[in-house]
């Protein structure tokens, strides 16, 4: 696939879209390249699009179809954020991820939050930036933040379905203090 | 600009350098078969230069092909301006979203599937350089088929739709 970056993101296309971002500490990071959205790269995947619809042009954890607050929340707990949190500072220890939702209550925009305590966000198509907060991109566009989740640094992401269920049950078990432990035998 | 007259036939050659602003000229080759027009690329508007064989310019038959040549030629540039119109309009507001119902259901996207067919070459373009699920849905809505139906993701159904324009000869 070719990806070329013919329009990519200038000051005056962000100023217009987000009109509470801070200028000195926003950032375009990468090309622009929609083979990825905001949804998969808040979940630390650049290879596709997330998004709960039945399509071969999107990966989703669950069979869930509903674009909903909660299906996402779901979602994302499939790779280890299984709390929610008040504060989006930096966490020692700790990835977060923050959810928009838009005026409608869907589920519209996902960033995440990287080493240095500012946020990550794919914009739709465009190009990845890196932003102060997650406040920075509330808009007509993406609404307002509504949750942050957060996930130990620990947590070991794998790059299938099938080992990150894996990873989410042993996570479940080992939060709830059963993992690991021998059935006992009679 | 280059004269060349023959005083046998009283006829006239001129080579006149084609410019996209002097629409009425009618590229033809005049060293054959003065029917056959000489667009190299009409779409692009880079047809370099025309002859025009003055002594038949006034006839009625090459009046005709003037004027069908034009009106042609205007649909094609109304098509590819309308095109371009709803294309960075719809670009520049939806493009920054991640939810792809937001971005079919823009007016500017309806607009620009609505013009059918004759859009391809400049769907196919802008699709090459940002090859979004937003314009796939565009392309099989336009052609009322999926081409990338054996696709099993993103990628492969862009190389597929890529290929496909290539073989219609609808990418440069």
């Amino acid at each position: 696939m070719i990806i070329n970056n013919e329009a990519p993101v200038d000051e005056a296309f962000v100023l217009r879209n987000f009109p509470n971002i801070d200028i000195e500490g926003f950032i375009v990071t990468s090309d622009l390249n929609p083979t990825y959205n905001c949804f998969a790269w808040a979940g630390n995947d650049d290879t596709k699009c997330w998004l709960p619809f039945k399509s071969k042009y999107y990966f989703w954890y669950t069979d869930n179809t509903a674009l909903t607050l909660e299906n996402v929340i779901n979602n994302y707990s499939h790779i280890g954020y299984t709390e929610i949190t008040e504060s989006s500072d930096l966490e020692e220890g700790y990835d977060k991820v923050a959810i928009y939702i838009d005026e409608g209550g869907e589920p519209s925009h996902a960033a995440r939050q990287v080493e240095n305590g500012k946020w990550t966000s794919k914009l739709g198509d465009r190009e990845d930036i890196e932003h102060s907060t997650p406040e920075c991109l509330e808009s007509d566009s993406y609404g307002k933040v509504k949750v942050i989740l957060k996930r130990p640094k620990k947590y070991k992401q794998s790059s299938t379905k099938e080992e990150n269920f894996n990873e989410f049950e042993n996570f479940k078990n080992l939060a709830k203090g059963i993992a690991n432990v021998p059935k006992k035998r009679n | 600009m280059t004269d060349t007259q023959n005083t046998t036939q009283m006829t006239v050659t001129t080579t006149i350098p084609y410019s996209i602003d002097s629409g009425q000229y009618y590229p033809f080759n005049s060293n054959s078969d003065q029917s056959q027009p000489l667009i190299e690329d009409v779409n692009e508007h880079k047809v370099t230069r025309i002859f025009i064989e003055s002594g038949n310019a006034t006839t009625p038959t090459l009046k005709n092909e003037f004027t069908l040549f034009n009106r042609e030629y205007n649909k094609k540039k109304r098509i590819k301006k309308e095109f371009y119109y709803s294309y960075n309009k719809w670009f520049d507001e939806t493009a920054h979203l991640s939810v792809v119902n937001k971005q079919i259901s823009n007016i500017s996207f309806l607009k620009m599937v609505g013009l059918g067919e004759d859009v391809l070459p400049y769907l196919l373009k802008e699709f090459k350089k940002v090859p979004s699920i937003a314009l796939l849905i565009a392309l099989e809505a336009i052609i009322g088929k999926d081409i990338a139906q054996t696709a099993s993701n993103h990628t492969e159904a862009v190389d597929l739709w890529i290929k496909w324009g290539e073989e219609k000869d609808l990418i440069n």
